[in-house]
C-alpha cells in the first residue's frame, strides 16, 4: 500500500474526529504500550484520544482543573516578563554566562500578535530559523527559545512537538527545558512524576535532534541533560534539577525506529471502518449509536493489554474487553507471559487440571508449568 | 438640599411612626401595611439627605483614576517597557490599588483608536489628542507589537523597541528604579510591599540578595549595575540600529503602535492578480 493511500485510510478511520497534533506526553505514553496496534493506529491517525475514550465510556483521565490552574500559574511565574526565574536556573545549573540573556517567545499568542498567523507549520518554520542561528554560532542567536515547535517523525510522518523552552549558550550544546508543577520538597520530587517528565524531555531531545540533523549538524549538539523546573517546597518559587534523559532517549529512539510504518498500520484498518462524529449536530451530546460505532471500530483493531496500559486513556475499554473474553492478560503481564499462546483463563485452567490435552509444543510446555503450579498449590493448601 | 427639607422629612418619619403605632393598637392590618411602605420610602429619603448633609465638602463618589492613567503612572515610575503582570504587581505594591490584568486587555486597542481619532487628517480633533498614550513595545526586527509588553508614547523609540536581550536589560533597570524608590522613601506606608516585590525580582540577579542578611537595597543596586554592565551596551546598540531603521521606514502611527506586515506571499498574490 502506498504511503498516501495509507494516510487516506487513516484519515478515513478518524471519521468525524478532528486531527490533533500529538503532545510530548502522548508520545512518551507510547512507551508504556509497546506493540499495541490499537494505540498505534489511534495515534498515527491523530485522533484526540481523550475525546474518543470519553465516547466509549472510559472515565475521564485528565488532571483536575485546580491542578491545571496551578500548573499554568507556575509556568506564568517562571516565564513572565523577562523569564527571570528561568534565567537564574539556567545560569546556575546549565552554566550559561550572564551575557547569554537573549530571549524569544514563540508561543501561539505571541506569534499571532506579531505575524498575524500562528499555525503550527509557521511556528515550526520560525523555530527552524532560530535554531539554525544557534547552531551556526551567530552572535545574534537567542539563548532561551520559549514554546518552539519541533517535529518528530512517527511511522514516517512528522508530528509537531512543543517543548516548554530550549536553552542554549554559545559554543555549548542545546538543552531542553521542562517546566512542571509538582513540588520538589527538600530537594526530592516524586519519582513517578520525575520519570514521566524525563520521558517527555526525551521526546523533546529526539525532536530537537531531528531538526539539528535536518539543518546539517551533528545530533550530539543536543544534550540529553535537560533542565527540569519545579516549584520549591510548598511555594511557587522555582527550583531546578538537571535530568539526564539519555536512557529514556535511547529507549524512545529504539521504539520509534520499530514503530510500524504508516502503510503497515493502515493494513490493520479494514475498508469502511470509521469512527463516528463525536458530537451530535443538534444537541452537542454524544449519542448511543456513536458510542457503539466507536466501540466497534476500536474492537476491530488488535490490542495488546499489558501492565503499562493503566496510563492509557483507553484503559477501561480494553480492560472491559479483556474481562469479557477472559483473557490471561487480566492477570498481569507476568502471568500472561507464562501462559504463552494460551490466551484465555478458561483454557489455562483446563490445561492445568489436565481436563484438556495439549495439542502444540507450546501448549504442552504451558500445561507442564501450570500442572506443577497446581500441584504446588494443592500441597500448600492441603 | 436645605435644612428645611431635612427637618420636614424627620417630622414626616416621626408622624408616620405615630400613625403606625395607632394602627397596630387598632389591629388594622391593611393600614399598617400601607404605613410601613410609606415609612420605608420616607426613611430612605431621610438617610440620603442626612448622609449628604453630614459628608460636607468630601467628594460624593470614590475617585479612582481610569485604568490608562494608572498604567501610565506605573510606567512612569518604571521607566522601561513592562509586562502586564509586572504592571499589576507594581500598581498594588507601590500605589496600593490592585489592577486586574483582565482590565488591561482592551487598553492597547482603545489607545490606538483614540490616537487615530485625534490624528485624523483634516479633522478638528487635534485638541483631543492626549499628551501621552499607552503603546505596545515593538520587536526590533519587524517593528511588530509585542504581546503583553507596554510602554509610553513619550519615550524615545530606542526604549520602546525591544531586542532579544532587552527583556532582561529592562527588568534590571526596573529593579533598580524600584530599589531607588524604596530607598528614597524609607518611612512610607508602601515601602514594605515594594520590598516584597523587590525580593522576588532581585532573586534572579546574581549576588543581589544575601539570604541570611535580608533585603539590602544598596546591595541590590550594586548587583544590578554589575549585570547591566555586561549586557547594556550590546543591547543599546541593537536598539539604536533598529530605531534608526524604524524612523526611516515607518510613519508616525506605525512608530507608536507597530507595523503589522503580513507575510509576503508573492506567488499567491501574483496568481490572484
Amino acid at each position: 500500500m502506498r504511503l498516501l493511500a495509507a494516510q487516506d485510510r487513516l484519515a478515513a478511520f478518524r471519521g468525524g474526529f478532528p486531527a490533533v497534533p500529538l503532545s510530548a506526553r502522548r508520545i512518551a505514553g507510547l512507551l508504556d504500550a509497546p506493540g499495541c496496534v490499537r494505540r498505534q493506529v489511534v495515534d498515527a491517525a491523530c485522533v484526540p484520544i481523550d475525546d474518543l475514550a470519553a465516547l466509549v465510556g472510559c472515565p475521564p483521565a485528565g488532571q483536575s482543573p485546580f491542578a491545571l490552574a496551578r500548573a499554568r500559574q507556575f509556568e506564568r511565574l517562571v516565564t513572565d516578563n523577562d523569564m527571570g526565574p528561568l534565567l537564574r536556573l539556567v545560569r546556575e545549573l546549565l552554566g550559561l554566562p550572564v551575557t547569554a540573556a537573549r530571549e524569544k517567545d514563540l508561543s501561539a499568542s505571541q506569534v499571532s500578535m506579531q505575524f498575524r498567523r500562528s499555525d503550527t507549520a509557521f511556528r515550526a518554520e520560525l523555530t527552524r530559523r532560530y535554531v539554525r542561528e544557534m547552531l551556526d554560532g551567530d552572535d545574534r542567536a537567542v539563548n532561551l527559545l520559549r514554546s518552539p515547535i519541533l517535529e518528530l517523525a512517527i511511522g514516517g510522518v512528522p508530528m509537531p512537538v512543543e517543548p516548554d523552552a530550549v536553552a542554549y549558550a554559545a559554543t555549548g550544546p542545546l538543552h531542553p527545558v521542562e517546566i512542571r508543577s509538582f513540588p520538589c520538597v527538600d530537594g526530592f520530587a516524586e519519582p513517578g512524576q520525575v520519570s514521566a517528565a524525563a520521558r517527555q524531555t526525551a521526546v523533546q531531545v529526539l525532536a530537537t535532534r531531528e531538526l539539528v540533523v535536518r539543518l546539517g549538524h551533528d545530533p550530539q549538539r543536543v544534550s540529553t541533560h535537560g533542565l527540569l523546573v519545579l516549584p520549591e517546597n510548598f511555594s511557587l518559587n522555582a527550583t531546578g534539577e538537571i535530568l539526564d534523559v539519555a536512557p529514556q532517549a535511547r529507549r524512545l529512539r529504539r521504539y520509534l525506529d520499530d514503530f510500524p510504518r504508516l502503510d503497515a498500520l493502515a493494513r490493520h484498518v479494514p475498508e469502511g471502518v470509521e469512527l463516528p462524529h463525536p458530537r451530535q449536530p443538534g444537541t452537542g451530546e454524544p449519542s448511543r449509536e456513536a458510542a457503539a460505532q466507536a466501540a466497534d471500530a476500536l474492537a476491530v483493531l488488535p490490542s495488546r493489554f499489558t501492565d503499562g496500559c493503566v496510563g492509557c486513556p483507553l484503559f477501561a475499554f480494553c480492560r472491559a474487553e479483556a474481562n469479557a473474553v477472559g483473557s490471561v492478560a487480566r492477570l498481569g503481564s507476568l502471568a500472561a507471559n507464562v501462559c504463552g499462546d494460551v490466551s484465555t483463563v478458561e483454557q489455562a485452567l483446563a490445561l492445568a487440571h489436565g481436563e484438556r490435552t495439549p495439542v502444540t509444543a507450546a501448549e504442552s510446555a504451558v500445561a507442564a508449568e501450570l500442572g506443577r503450579a497446581a500441584t504446588a498449590l494443592a500441597l500448600a493448601t492441603r | 438640599m436645605t435644612d428645611s427639607e431635612i427637618s420636614e422629612v424627620l417630622a414626616r418619619v416621626a408622624a408616620l411612626q405615630g400613625e403606625l403605632q395607632q394602627a397596630y393598637e387598632a389591629r388594622d392590618a391593611a393600614a399598617a401595611e400601607r404605613l410601613l411602605a410609606e415609612l420605608s420610602v420616607a426613611e430612605r429619603r431621610r438617610n440620603r439627605l442626612l448622609q449628604r448633609a453630614m459628608a460636607g465638602d468630601a467628594p460624593r463618589y470614590d475617585v479612582t483614576l481610569p485604568v490608562r492613567e494608572r498604567v501610565a503612572q506605573v510606567l512612569n515610575l518604571l521607566g522601561r517597557p513592562a509586562g502586564v503582570s509586572l504592571i499589576c504587581d507594581v500598581a498594588s505594591a507601590r500605589f496600593g490599588e490592585p489592577l486586574a490584568p483582565t482590565r488591561l486587555a482592551s487598553l492597547r486597542r482603545d489607545e490606538h483608536r483614540s490616537w487615530s481619532t485625534a490624528h485624523q487628517p483634516g479633522g478638528p480633533q487635534r485638541t483631543a489628542a492626549r499628551p501621552v498614550y499607552v503603546v505596545p513595545a515593538l520587536t526590533y526586527d519587524r517593528m511588530a507589537p509585542v504581546r503583553g509588553l507596554l510602554a509610553l508614547s513619550s519615550w524615545p523609540l530606542e526604549l520602546r523597541i525591544v531586542a532579544p536581550a532587552s527583556h532582561r536589560v529592562d527588568m534590571l533597570h526596573i529593579i533598580d528604579r524600584l530599589a531607588a524608590e524604596a530607598a528614597a522613601n524609607p518611612r512610607s506606608s508602601w515601602v514594605k510591599d515594594v520590598e516584597r516585590l523587590l525580593w522576588r525580582l532581585a532573586r534572579t540577579v546574581p549576588d543581589a540578595i544575601e539570604r541570611a542578611r535580608g533585603l539590602n537595597l544598596p546591595l541590590i543596586r550594586k548587583a544590578v549595575a554589575a549585570e547591566l554592565a555586561q549586557l547594556a551596551d550590546a543591547d543599546a546598540a541593537e536598539r539604536q540600529a533598529a530605531a534608526e531603521r524604524a524612523r526611516a521606514q515607518l510613519d508616525d502611527e506605525q512608530q507608536l503602535f507597530g507595523a503589522r506586515f503580513t507575510i509576503a506571499r508573492k506567488k499567491a498574490a501574483g496568481e490572484r492578480a
